[in-house]
């Protein structure tokens, strides 16, 4: 044996992991004739000695006791706040700071939802252009198609439970008992599939109902054309949607076979456009291709 | 459910709402958890912060762990790992700071057994230079020699918390035991150095 390879297995040598034992032995043996790996080996061997003893002195330790009773709390809040979830009904306040996280994460969603609000107010009592507002009408339908491919932000709604995702932005123009043009199926049949899209369809259905937020079908642009939400599943694993955003994007017209959709060969190198519906985990829960009827 | 369920079969049962699955997940890990999170940041509060982060991450998302893609225990201190590099990046409490060592002292002050009190008090200084000395190494460091040395790890089980090849593992081991050395020789070496201040006060 080397210094090399005396080297290459001098750490488990110290750490007495190596199971040859001609190995160790000549690793040994080599290390009696050489000077250098004699003293590393000693140095090594110290050192692991130290390191177990470090170890030893914390062997005991553990996480308090209060910990145990705050997490199962949490546990029992979160499994009732699941169970809840599942059928309609709204959450109770969970307690403890266990929660505090999830709180946050109410805030921002309601933040979120306000401050399109506070800007379309703010443009409309300003007359400022509605283009220029995140999420309006005009920005949603902009001429300009982004390159294929790119990811660009064009609606950022907030979308926890309790917001209403697919509503529309606010500002955007409803024509009260004007049937709009845009040819739209309802989402229900996709949420049957998928329970947090159904959640997301209930709400919006429920608000359409109460006259508390605009129609799912006034929502969007009268010139367009969209399919369902089609979820994107991620294996068998149906992964809980606390909240989300829709993004305006623009992929490859190819997306569409992906999804089983058919496509226009003729305009395979044209853009398509899609509202991407992404969880709080930055994964993609649900797409619906969007197509202007001017284009068709 | 008993004692030799597997974390495969207590995750599932946790899902389907058993609290008493998610508590024997809780004490199967638990111990380990907080004590990497200790050995890594030196400060209990920050221990327990992360015990609880990961614990919440498995209750909050309980559809992300897939045994398909490694084991729990990967799983859980990948998070407790994520977890306390945040502590450390957000300097919530630096390591060598008074108030860590008061806590460690209160930690080794409940281990320590009075055989001979010389001879612990020696033992207590060299495992003070030496959690100091663990302490002081860049993260990337010190989590292989928590993992492998402290945590009684296989280098198979630390790649997979680190999610690097196993030959990353053992050439970091390497390199942080070489650091740990060097250290600890400079630290003997300070402190067999004569101090004048010593002197003084023996003379006055």
């Amino acid at each position: 044996m080397n210094c090399k390879s005396f080297d290459f297995i001098m750490q488990d040598l110290a750490r007495d992991e190596i199971v040859n034992e001609p190995v160790r032995r000549a690793a040994l043996l080599h290390a009696e004739q050489c000077g250098r790996c004699r003293s590393v080996l000693l140095d090594e061997t110290a050192l692991v000695a130290s390191l177990r003893a470090l170890a030893e002195t914390t062997e005991n330790c553990q996480a308090p006791d209060h910990l145990e009773a705050e997490l199962r709390a949490g546990f029992r809040s979160r499994i009732g706040a699941l169970s809840r979830d599942a059928s309609p009904g709204g959450r109770t306040r969970a307690p403890g700071r266990l929660l505090r996280r999830w709180g946050a994460m109410a805030a921002m969603a309601v933040l979120g939802a306000m401050i399109p609000l506070a800007l379309s107010r703010w443009a409309q009592m300003h007359g400022t252009p509605q283009a220029n507002v995140p999420g309006s009408h005009a920005a949603r339908s902009g001429p300009e198609a982004p390159a294929a491919g790119r990811v660009e932000v064009k609606n950022g709604h907030s979308a926890v439970p309790g917001s209403s995702v697919l509503k529309s932005p606010v500002g955007a123009p409803t024509r009260p008992g004007q049937e709009p043009r845009r040819m739209r199926r309802s989402i229900l049949p996709t949420a049957r599939r998928n329970p947090d899209v159904r959640y997301l369809a209930q709400r919006t259905v429920r608000d359409k109902q109460s006259g508390k937020g605009e129609s799912l079908v006034a929502s969007s642009s009268d010139t367009e054309v969209a399919t369902d939400f089609l979820p994107v599943s991620y294996g068998a694993d149906s992964i809980p949607l606390e909240g989300g955003q829709v993004f305006r994007v623009s992929m490859p017209r190819s997306t569409l076979l992906t999804f089983g959709l058919p496509m226009n060969v003729d305009r395979v190198g044209e853009p398509i456009q899609a509202d991407v519906l992404l969880g709080l985990d930055g994964r993609a829960r649900a797409v619906r291709f969007v197509n202007r009827i001017g284009n068709r | 459910m008993t004692e030799a369920s597997t974390d495969e079969e207590l995750v599932q049962r946790m899902r389907a709402g058993n609290e008493a699955a998610f508590t024997m997940l809780y004490w199967r890990w638990q111990r380990g958890l907080y004590r990497f999170a200790l050995r890594m940041s030196g400060s209990p509060s920050i221990a327990e912060d992360v015990t609880q982060e990961v614990f919440m991450s498995l209750v909050g998302e309980m559809n992300r762990y897939d045994s398909a893609r490694g084991s729990l225990c990967a799983y859980l201190f990948g998070i407790a790992r994520n977890q306390v590099r945040r502590a450390l990046q957000k300097g919530e409490k630096h390591t060598g700071e008074a108030g860590g060592v008061e806590e460690q002292q209160e930690i080794h002050g409940k281990q320590i057994v009075a055989h001979d009190p010389l001879e612990d008090l020696a033992r207590t200084e060299t495992t003070e230079l030496v959690r100091q000395a663990v302490l002081t190494l860049p993260v990337h460091y010190r989590e292989v020699v928590v993992l492998c040395d402290l945590q009684s790890m296989t280098y198979e089980q630390a790649a997979a918390v680190l999610e690097c090849a196993v030959g990353t593992v053992r050439s970091r081991l390497h390199r942080a035991h070489a650091h740990l050395i060097e250290k600890l020789r400079t630290a003997h070496r300070s402190e067999s150095a004569p101090k004048r201040f010593s002197a003084a006060r023996c003379l006055s």
